[in-house]
């Protein structure tokens, strides 16, 4: 499965997230989709059982604007 | 107690971390003379009525201290309001309370107050006279709870923890919750205080993993924080930078045998864990377990010294030792009462005893809570009041009606289910636009439609009939 894929399912609510699949889009922000610090620190947790990777430090704290976009590529460039 | 004759016998010592910047304590005691002036201008007038109040801004983060030592000096209540979280709740307090307020804007680099902002007018209110904090801990439907805490009730308390804890001035504080709740305000940074220990405060927006790498650069020694968000940040795979802690403190939520197990295993053998109970109404410490390696379900240790337990059945009769009751506590650490919510104030507390809610055994000195006997959901250590939710999506075009009830995931973790009836004009994506709107502590974790829900006698959905359907 491709990394977006992966990442938009572990955002869903088939784990971590809120909202079905279809509901989340790439231009959405982390907290349109309904995750706040703590629930996001779940999908970290994922992430890094899911790819043996380390999260990316800046990516940790969610700020406003953060989109499923950035979010996807920026964990393209690590995995 | 005078916290700032105290600070002043600190002078050299440090007393905030902050980035690569040491404060030290005389600095927060000018810092906390110059505010205590520019509140004093705009308060001193209004003080013959009553107590007035300061609304902060949490998001201030450490500067909310010389801030807070300002506000208890010159006898103004102190209410922290948080925008980015709670922005509906805070509406409606401030909509109703009126007093100075006080943001980011108005606060330099170095924490000092430049100026101040008014919120509707500045006045005075007798019930809040030895009141230090009014705390908010639900009310974004129906009138807010605020839970008014005296002077004499949190210093008692953080005395309390800071003996039990045996916080001493060498020690480093890390505060992750933010300077909004009771367990962060008087068990750590009362507490610490008065030990004369330092601190680092993690920034509002920062996400809580962030923890590990303050930890490591500002060689903490203490930390603070729910069981569940200890279990996650021993998921993540750099933890183990630790070295420095002695101490960790857990709070704010029951504390289960799969967690506490994995956290003492993946902790180093030289950090002592701590398993803290109490509730905002008792400042909010009750009781304090050392934990020793082994783990008794339930258990939260011994009631703090200066605290009256008592446990009673329906009717407020006491049981019998090792049988199951409300907890009612009675001692200095106590609160004042619900702001502005007498029959609400007369009904929590009976001739000094603060009946609890929560279900409750002794045996021996050793005190076992083991949840609540209302609908109060607590989420990462935040009070939810289940028909709050309720009440919410009522008041959206998609729901009929509803039941919201919790529910047991794998691992002990709960999840907030609501069981919705759907409106004709129903649509799942209209109706998480609708919660997105909401503060962020009612979101529901799942919803669910049921069409047919059984109906109580009085026509209302019902929370027992919905479970013995099941």
């Amino acid at each position: 499965m491709k990394i977006k894929d992966r990442v938009i399912e572990l955002l869903s609510d088939k784990y971590c997230g809120l909202l079905p699949i279809k509901s989340i889009h790439e231009e959405d922000t982390i907290i349109d989709i309904g995750f706040d610090s703590l629930r996001f620190m779940e999908f970290v947790v994922l992430i890094e059982e899911e790819y043996h990777i380390e999260f990316p430090d800046d990516l940790l704290d969610i700020q406003s604007t953060t989109t499923v976009r950035e979010v996807i590529e920026r964990l393209e460039k690590e995995v | 107690m005078d916290l700032l004759k105290l600070m002043k016998k600190k002078a050299e010592r440090i007393c905030i971390r902050n980035n690569n910047r040491s404060i030290c304590y005389q600095e927060i005691y000018e810092t906390t003379k110059n505010n205590q002036e520019l509140i004093r201008a705009y308060t001193e007038s209004n003080k013959k009525q009553g107590q007035p109040v300061m609304f902060t801004d949490i998001t201030l983060g450490w500067k909310l201290i010389p801030l807070y030592l300002a506000c208890l000096a010159e006898k103004v209540t102190i209410i922290p309001i948080d925008l980015i979280n709670s922005p509906n709740q805070t509406k409606k307090i401030l909509n109703s309370t009126f007093g100075i307020i006080v943001k980011n804007a108005h606060v330099d680099d170095d924490g000092k107050l430049t100026k101040i902002d008014i919120n509707h007018k500045v006045t005075g209110y007798k019930e809040l006279r030895g009141v230090a904090f009014v705390l908010y801990t639900s009310g974004t439907t129906g009138s807010p709870k605020g839970i008014m805490l005296t002077y004499d009730n949190i210093i008692n308390n953080a005395l309390q923890i800071k003996q039990q804890l045996q916080i001493e001035q060498e020690d480093r504080l890390l505060i992750i919750r933010p300077l909004l709740y009771a367990s962060s305000i008087t068990g750590e940074l009362m507490a610490g205080l008065i030990a004369g220990a330092s601190f680092v405060v993690k920034k509002h927006t920062e996400s809580p993993f962030h923890s590990i790498k303050l930890i490591k650069m500002h060689q903490v020694t203490m930390m603070f924080l729910t069981p569940s968000l200890m279990f996650k940040i021993l998921q993540l795979k750099n933890y183990k930078l630790y070295r420095s802690l002695t101490k960790v403190v857990l709070s704010g939520e029951r504390l289960y045998k799969y967690q506490y197990l994995d956290i003492s295993n993946k902790l180093l053998e030289t950090i002592q864990v701590f398993n803290g109970y109490g509730l905002t109404e008792a400042s909010p410490r009750i009781s304090m377990e050392k934990m020793q390696g082994t783990f008794q379900e339930a258990s939260v240790g011994n009631p703090l010294s200066n605290l009256k337990i008592k446990i009673t059945d329906k009717s407020g009769k006491q049981v019998s030792k090792g049988v199951k009751g409300y907890l009612n506590v009675k001692g200095p650490s106590v609160m004042k009462g619900y702001f502005r919510q007498k029959k609400l104030t007369e009904q929590a507390l009976v001739d000094g005893w603060l009946n609890t809610h929560d279900i409750a055994k002794m045996i021996g000195e050793n005190l076992y809570i083991y949840g609540r006997a209302d609908n109060i959901f607590i989420r990462n250590g935040i009070n939810i009041q289940l028909e709050d939710v309720e009440e919410l999506l009522r008041a959206t075009p998609y729901v009929e009606d509803t039941i919201v009830e919790i529910v047991k995931r794998e691992n002990h973790a709960f999840e907030l289910v609501a069981h919705i009836v759907p409106t004709k004009s129903y649509d799942p994506l209209l109706l998480r636009k609708e919660i997105r709107k909401w503060d962020t502590k009612f979101w529901p974790d799942k919803i669910k439609i049921q069409q047919e829900i059984p109906n109580g006698s009085t026509g209302k959905l019902s929370r027992i009939l919905l479970k013995q359907t099941k």
